[in-house]
């Protein structure tokens, strides 16, 4: 898994290069010039209708556009924006880490290997908090990994910043400083995946079925955010746990809803992983061993 | 006997809905003792070895494993435990070797040496670092027996141990058993179907039915002294053996007695004399299966409950 995470990091980042590469192509922009300067020969010629005159104006109008755009658009990417930007791909950390939180204790029932586990002089919450922390330690395993791969593509894929170019991606560099906020928000990133795992570890724990577990998880991960637009309607959206899980949003954004700070939404997702947790340890402990 | 008991069910009881599962059961367990735990299907047998080891726990009474209570002191009192569970199922993906040494770590001082030691005992040197995924039945149960020897027990629990094995197998199983039994003082407590299997193995046996224990015995004890006699013409001979004080018991195409051997050759005196045709005499030993079945009255299955 973590092989994949990072073949597949290295591989996003050599694509968006390539195409912005294609992009930049100066040649492109050159053709696109020397067409202009024939439309705007041939809107030079007395002898036109009106008809033609107007489509000719049409053309040019469109050719001048299209210069400007292929020049903004060929603005490369640079190593800094590339690297603060690198929590966008943790997604797939969140999914990664979803797969495993919901199978970690669900697969030990449904291989019988439970009872294995559970006939040991190890108390049951001793058994489950170990399981958990493997979780925790999962995730926090991919979110490095993920970081590590963004900073070495950013590092072999993009050129690295001049004064202007960060001016053109307003990354303030005088408040903070640039690897300090690369990492915070990594971190930030970490906890949305850590809390996402912890929803399907506990939805395992409790169903004991891994694809049960993994299904509902994913199906909330996505649907979240159209849950949390319904309910506020009602104006209860806030305190949906997906409308909290996404902290980034706070630093580099703006929130979510208006009126949601941060430390409301460290509240929140505190309590939700309180009582993922707390449902977690009680059906583990108290249920017997059945099947 | 003088000795303490390794583990002791004191009242113990399982409830699960309406249905008391476990009623009341007391069974004490001793040292070098190897006991069969027997009853139909659907007796509690499972449920009785799962709230033995932690899986379930008890709606009343307790279990104690060298006089330590498994509700107050969890860890203490199954550290002297170990283990099997239906069939031992492991960890597919790792090798055998990681298995036990998984299962080493949560246990206190299990050292390296200790898992070597288990695995040739139990005759796995060959394959233990190939994927447990690879091994057939037979080499997965030697694989559970030693994960339950791994930290040296006081007590083992086999549910259905020679499940899979061969004959030669369950023949050198058997075989340790005693040896570990009588060596390390190790108690054994052994559920199983095969009652010649039990038979073999086990000094006593338990039998449990509709959640209550029914019977205690010794299978030094049970061995009763009985003849089969086989003698025509039939009604002649069934009087003669009432008439001569024995209880008679119709079995095949003659009789069982219960005779003691010094009473026989003046017994085929008598037949002949009264001009019986006698066509055998043999002493005959009433197997386990006759003593279950007339125990529990033909081991019905317990009204159907959810497992």
């Amino acid at each position: 898994m973590a092989i994949m995470l990072a073949v597949i990091v290295l591989g996003f980042l050599g694509m968006t290069r390539l195409s912005t590469e294609m992009m930049d192509n100066t040649g492109w922009t050159e053709d696109l010039k020397n067409e202009l300067a024939g439309v705007e020969a041939e809107l030079a010629s007395p002898d036109l209708t009106e008809e033609e005159r107007e489509q000719l104006e049409m053309e040019k109008q469109g050719l001048e556009e299209s210069i400007v755009y292929s020049i903004e658009a060929g603005e490369p990417e640079v190593r800094e924006s590339v690297i603060t930007e690198g929590y966008g791909i943790t997604a797939l950390v969140t999914l990664l880490t979803i797969i495993a939180a919901s199978g970690i204790v669900a697969t030990e029932f449904s291989q019988g290997t439970i009872k294995m586990l559970l006939s040991r002089p190890v108390k049951r919450w001793k058994v489950l908090a170990s399981k958990y922390a493997a979780v925790l330690l999962f995730c926090l395993l991919l979110t490095t990994l993920t970081f590590v791969m963004t900073v070495i593509g950013a590092f072999l894929f993009f050129p690295g910043s001049t004064e202007s170019t960060f001016m053109f991606y307003h990354i303030e560099l005088t408040t903070t400083s640039f690897w300090g906020m690369a990492l915070y928000l990594m971190f930030l990133a970490f906890i949305n995946s850590a809390v996402v795992a912890t929803l399907a570890f506990a939805i395992g724990t409790i169903f004991r079925s891994t694809s049960l577990a993994i299904g509902i998880s994913l199906f909330l991960y996505f649907t979240g955010l159209l849950v949390v637009m319904f309910l506020e309607k009602y104006g209860i959206g806030k305190y949906v746990l997906f409308a909290n899980t996404n902290l980034t949003n706070y630093v580099t954004d703006s929130p979510l809803l208006s009126g949601m700070t941060m430390p409301f939404s460290i509240v929140m997702l505190v309590v939700y992983v309180a009582i993922f947790l707390g449902f977690s340890f009680w059906s583990f402990t108290k249920r017997d061993v059945a099947a | 006997m003088e000795l303490k008991p390794v583990v002791e069910l004191r009242d113990l009881s399982k409830t699960i809905g309406a249905k008391k599962i476990i009623d009341d059961l007391n069974l004490s367990l001793y040292p070098g003792q190897i006991t069969g735990f027997l009853g139909p299907n659907g007796a509690g047998k499972t449920t009785t070895i799962r709230m033995m080891v932690g899986l379930m726990e008890p709606t009343g009474g307790d279990v104690f494993i060298e006089g330590v209570s498994l509700a107050e002191n969890f860890e203490e009192g199954l550290s002297k435990v170990g283990v099997i569970v239906e069939n031992p199922e492991m960890y597919k993906f790792m090798s055998g070797y990681k298995n036990l040494e998984h299962f080493a770590r949560m246990h206190d001082g299990v050292t390296k040496e200790r898992i070597d030691e288990v695995i040739a005992q139990v005759g796995m040197q060959n394959r233990i670092h190939e994927k447990v995924s690879t091994y057939s039945l037979g080499m997965r149960q030697r694989l559970g027996l030693a994960q339950a020897l791994l930290h040296r027990p006081k007590f083992l629990i086999l549910d259905e141990p020679t499940n899979g094995l061969d004959p030669a197998g369950i023949r050198e199983f058997r075989m340790y058993l005693r040896k570990i039994a009588e060596e390390d003082g190790v108690s054994i407590f052994v559920s199983s179907h095969m009652l010649s299997e039990i038979e073999l193995m086990c000094d006593r046996i338990a039998v449990i039915q509709n959640g209550r224990l029914i019977d205690i015995q010794d299978m030094s004890a049970t061995q009763e002294s009985h003849y089969y006699i086989e003698a025509r013409p039939l009604d002649a001979t069934e009087t003669l053996l009432t008439a001569e004080g024995f209880t008679v018991e119709s079995f095949k195409e003659g009789f069982i007695v219960n005779a003691e051997k010094e009473q026989i050759p003046a017994l085929m005196q008598k037949m002949t004399t009264q001009e019986l045709q006698l066509f055998a005499v043999q002493p005959h030993r009433k197997t386990l299966e006759d003593q279950f079945l007339e125990m529990t009255g033909g081991g019905q299955i317990a009204e159907a409950h959810t497992k």
